[in-house]
């Protein structure tokens, strides 16, 4: 054991090592970037995991198709024929639409919401050993992305970008329990934080806390971002409300609210890189 | 080196398919869709297979191996501190060093030790990210998400043994 650590490969390996993780704590703690060997490789990969992504679609489809074998083999079977001219044309069409629909809901937002200004990103991947459903996005600083831009879908908050590299940025999403956002309950107005729990993350759910003992909320109440802090806009659409809980302390309530977006299931996102009122940041 | 580090087929092109085996699991783990989250917990791919890769092939083997996983991982680790390179470099010497010295090579010895690298990597990133740096999570997080984790991603360690296994007696 002592021959290998005395050995010039372990020498140059340990020397590696030190050196690339001083360059990620550097760039990472201090700048909020990513590191440039992870910013290269980001950039060098993007295409790759595309296509592998496109792989694993295909197989947890086959996968899904497999527990409904009987009728998949009967309608198979039926449109066998009929199907094989046209699949390279079907699987062409589904892609076009798909981005169509894309582009056609990111313009609606865009004539909503005239101050904001969007890039629209793909999402490549996620940090498999973080349950709160981080993930990544291929799109980076030089599409005008910047640390703390919020991400959106058509249908409301997903969450903040918290890393960028040139190429790539991750997002922390709002079941996330590191999160921390001032948000209103729409019908009544009452505010609150809202975040993520742990013991709430395999639900996909987050908790808005901080409501008063006597508050009006109830089950089905939209919760929207406040705007305060500057990170979020206002009205944002987080979630609903599907239960109301006592804190701990039992001197005030918690609402779980259930994120009107599917983090765990994001293929394409917004990140909206300005709009008006855009400032401080709540929490890092 | 000794006899346990010399593959059969042409280094280059052995190496290569170990190059390829991991940018499969590291694209297979980290793909959005979560083809292998189960209840929420996803397997971490790289852990077990370089644990599988030092202690077939050597701790220098499995050291460079693990340097190159990392460097894969921080990727997409937020924020980015290093942590896979430091600890993905440490699973591949550690495992080489522990099966060369320590434990018998073979399927339960290694299933073992494979399981206990992947408690000590989940853990430890529970305790940088979530408690360190400000994460969030606590305890609950720990025994629901990270040991659990720990446990579905070792189970990859009895698949890569014995096709690495495999791989470097036959390749």
């Amino acid at each position: 054991m002592r021959k290998f650590f005395a050995s010039r490969g372990f020498k140059i390996l340990a020397i590696t090592v030190c050196v690339l993780v001083a360059v990620s704590i550097g760039f990472s703690l201090f700048g909020h970037m990513l590191a440039p060997q992870s910013d290269l490789l980001g950039m060098v990969l993007s295409p790759f995991q595309t296509i592998g992504n496109s792989v694993t679609r295909s197989i947890d489809r086959a996968f899904t198709a497999v527990g409904r074998l009987d009728t998949i083999e009967e309608e198979n079977n039926r449109l066998r024929e009929e199907i094989r001219g046209y699949r390279e044309q079907l699987v062409e069409y589904d892609r076009y639409k798909r981005e169509n629909e894309f582009y056609k809901q990111f313009l609606e937002m865009k004539e909503q919401h005239s101050d904001y200004t969007f890039q629209p990103a793909t999402v490549t991947a996620r940090d498999a050993a973080d349950a709160s459903a981080s993930f990544s996005i291929d799109a980076g600083s030089r599409d005008g992305i910047a640390l703390h831009d919020p991400v959106i879908t058509k249908d409301g908050l997903v969450g903040y970008i918290s890393q960028v590299g040139t190429s790539v940025s991750t997002v922390v999403t709002v079941i996330d329990p590191g999160l921390r956002v001032g948000a209103l309950v729409s019908r009544t107005r009452e505010s609150g934080v809202i975040g993520g729990d742990a013991s709430l993350l395999s639900q996909g759910v987050c908790q808005l806390s901080y409501l008063t003992s006597n508050s009006a909320v109830t089950v089905g109440d939209y919760v929207i971002t406040s705007g305060d802090g500057g990170m979020f806009p206002s009205g944002l659409i987080i979630g609903t409300v599907t239960d109301i809980k006592k804190e701990q302390s039992n001197v005030s309530l918690y609402a779980v609210v259930k994120p009107v977006v599917d983090v765990q299931q994001l293929t394409q996102v917004m990140v909206i890189t300005d709009f008006e009122g855009q400032g401080g940041i709540v929490n890092e | 080196m000794n006899n346990r580090d010399l593959p059969k087929l042409k280094p280059w092109l052995h190496y290569s398919l170990l190059a390829v085996l991991l940018l499969t699991a590291w694209s297979v783990q980290s793909a959005p869709d979560g083809i292998l989250t189960v209840w929420g917990i996803s397997p971490v791919l790289l852990v077990s297979l370089i644990a599988c890769i030092g202690m077939i092939y050597g701790e220098m083997i499995g050291g460079v191996f693990g340097l190159a996983a990392g460097l894969l991982m921080d990727v997409y680790t937020t924020p980015c501190v290093g942590f896979h390179i430091v600890v993905l470099t440490a699973v591949g010497i550690g495992c080489g060093l522990i099966i060369r010295h320590l434990f018998m090579n073979n399927l339960l010895a290694s299933f073992t030790l494979i399981l206990g690298v992947c408690l000590v990597y989940f853990v430890l990133y529970w305790l940088l990210f979530k408690v360190i740096l400000g994460g969030g999570g606590g305890w609950v997080y720990l025994y629901r998400f990270s040991l659990s984790g720990a446990v579905y991603s070792a189970v990859f360690g009895g698949l890569f043994y014995p096709l690495l296994k495999w791989l470097h007696r036959y390749w």
